[in-house]
């Protein structure tokens, strides 16, 4: 727990570090990356701890961003339509996730497709909220002290929730509930066999993720006042699925990594070229054929080599001093011998 | 006092392959009950069938005076039963302690609390310091399970099966594709398990069955043939015709 609580802390330094020195453009981007990182580090939890590969992500995606903006044509206060954001995709996901949990592997990759395809073909084609065109909506978010307008204060407050995600999928992964379902991954047919439903435990992880993936939409909802049937894609739930793969899968964190690595990528690669998607598909190639856990893995190595060479030049140079030592000694005997 | 575990005619059949046919057999409290039997005499089938792995097609299986056949396997374990497997079915990836950790989870009702952290439990590290110490592992708690040799892995198997305070436990072929010198340390780790654990065990190895066994059942063909204490089972003449070969104990 000291440690999850030391490690929450120094998160949150460090989104508070952000604005502190980044350009707005910087700013702007990191926003969007915080709520890409919640919405990464909600399916990395299904997919690096229960061994869920979901293409149903972007559907709870959207389904959080499209509660927002039909919502808000009615009422606009936050706690209200992030909690509905989250209520509903809470419930989504706990239906999805029951049927699709019959299925493992491929096919429950193919089922949860099947919940994406079905929204993004019910949106597309309904006229309510803007069917193909999408829709945008005037929301701000105001949490009972003014409305959050400047793109400082947005960046706060979902890091705010970026850093309490965190913060829940750290306890989450060391809990009970946790571990176990990293069990169910590793061995199923043995967790049956010492006492446990593991149907419960997917489909307690898979909410849960859902929830989450739902308050990253309504957020998104909240940076770029704009929804559309695009949200849905398939597009939408392989590029989270891109950044768990190049951010570490089986960690916490390294999806969140991903996402930045993703964000910005995109952004400035696309400066010099068209082909930005090319670089990253790359990235990904080399990621999944060296079978390594992405960035977070490529830094906690650079770091261990890091304080292996301190240690080295540490110890040397106290060899250094011991060497000197005994061979002042060994001068000093000479000089009394020849005396 | 009724037996422990009773099953009674029971039946299983996979399509027209008929594996267990009208099972009889009783397991008394504190008992060490072996099975034996030829390959594909259905001792596995049996087990999977009384642990609920598989549903019997006909016929009851009582545990403490319950009927048990047609509930879900995992809630056995909160009833006191657990198993091992033929072939070592563990978490391969995770550390000892880790194996040890879930092992103990299955009969608690905090398993489903998602906001403490496990380590925070005091009695799951009482019970896994208790189990590895007293099974000899306690140093090898860090390891990876793959890097353990197959003799500890067959030995965490049986000390996954203890970790949930069970009073029955099945153990399927425990020292199969084991050493001699394995095997008889292994004897003497069966021997060590307090009598108010009931054991049930599938076993080839003839010493093994005979330096453990109070009481054997021979099953043959899917039916058991004959049930009771050793020296009655090794005098059997008609038993040692069909599964021992003839004469192969009789020395």
């Amino acid at each position: 727990m000291k440690r999850i609580i030391l490690s929450t802390i120094g998160l949150m330094a460090a989104v508070l570090f952000i604005p502190v020195v980044a350009s707005p453009y910087v700013i702007y981007l990191s926003t969007e990356v915080l709520i890409m990182a919640i919405f990464a580090m909600s399916l990395g939890l299904i997919m690096g701890f229960g061994g869920m590969p979901s293409l149903g992500h972007s559907a709870l995606f959207g389904l959080g961003a499209y509660t927002v903006v039909a919502l808000s044509q009615y009422v606009s206060n936050v706690y209200v339509l992030l909690g509905a954001a989250l209520i509903l995709t809470l419930i989504f996901s706990l239906i999805t996730g029951f049927i699709a949990m019959r299925n493992t592997g491929i096919f429950f990759l193919m089922v949860t497709l099947a919940f994406t395809q079905v929204l993004y073909l019910i949106s597309s084609g309904m006229n309510l909220w803007g069917g193909a065109d999408g829709m945008s909506t005037m929301v701000r978010a105001n949490f009972g002290f003014g409305n959050i307008a400047s793109s400082t204060g947005l960046f706060y407050m979902i890091g705010v929730f970026f850093v309490l995600s965190y913060f829940l999928l750290k306890v989450y992964t060391s809990s009970p509930m946790g571990k176990i379902l990293k069990g169910v991954m590793e061995n199923e047919s043995r967790m049956t066999a010492l006492g446990f439903n593991p149907k419960i435990f997917k489909t307690a992880a898979y909410t849960l993720a859902g929830g989450m993936a739902g308050i990253a939409g309504a957020l998104y909802i909240y940076k770029n006042q704009f929804v559309s049937p695009e949200l849905f894609s398939v597009h939408t739930a392989a590029e989270a699925m891109i950044m768990v793969f190049i951010g570490g899968y089986g960690t916490i964190f390294g999806p969140a990594l991903g996402a930045g690595a993703f964000v910005f990528i995109e952004n400035y690669v696309s400066s010099f070229t068209d082909r930005w998607s090319l670089i990253l598909g790359l990235i990904f190639i080399a990621i999944v054929m060296l079978k390594r856990g992405g960035i977070i893995h490529l830094l906690s190595l650079a770091w261990n080599s890091i304080v292996r060479m301190r240690k080295k030049m540490f110890s040397e140079r106290k060899r250094n001093v011991v060497e000197v030592k005994e061979e002042e000694e060994m001068v000093n005997e000479r000089i009394t011998k020849s005396q | 006092m009724n037996a422990l575990l009773k099953v009674s005619d029971l039946n299983k059949s996979f399509k027209a392959l008929h594996v267990l046919k009208n099972v009889n057999m009783e397991v008394e409290n504190g008992e060490r009950h072996v099975i034996i039997g030829p390959n594909g005499a259905g001792k596995t089938t049996l087990f999977n069938c009384i642990y609920g792995t598989l549903t019997p097609t006909s016929g009851m299986v009582y545990f403490k005076d319950k009927p048990i056949h047609d509930e879900e396997s995992y809630k056995r374990v909160k009833k006191g039963m657990s198993r091992t497997f033929q072939k070592n079915n563990l978490f391969e990836d995770l550390t000892v302690e880790e194996n040890v950790h879930l092992a103990i989870l299955g009969n608690k009702d905090y398993k489903f609390n998602p906001l403490k952290p496990l380590l925070q439990y005091k009695d799951v590290n009482e019970k896994k310091v208790e189990v590895l110490e007293e099974w000899g592992m306690y140093a090898r708690r860090k390891w990876l399970v793959n890097q353990l040799s197959y003799g500890e892995q067959r030995l965490l198997e049986i000390i996954l099966a203890l970790s949930s305070n069970p009073t029955l436990v099945l153990l399927d072929e425990p020292t199969s594709g084991m050493s001699p010198s394995e095997t008889s340390q292994f004897t003497n780790f069966i021997k060590k398990i307090p009598r108010d654990i009931t054991l049930l065990i599938i076993e080839h190895d003839m010493e093994v069955v005979f330096s453990i066994a109070d009481k054997i059942t021979v099953l043959h063909h899917g039916e058991a043939l004959l049930s009771g204490d050793p020296e009655s089972v090794r005098g059997e003449q008609m038993i040692q015709e069909i599964y021992f070969g003839g004469g192969a104990l009789s020395k």
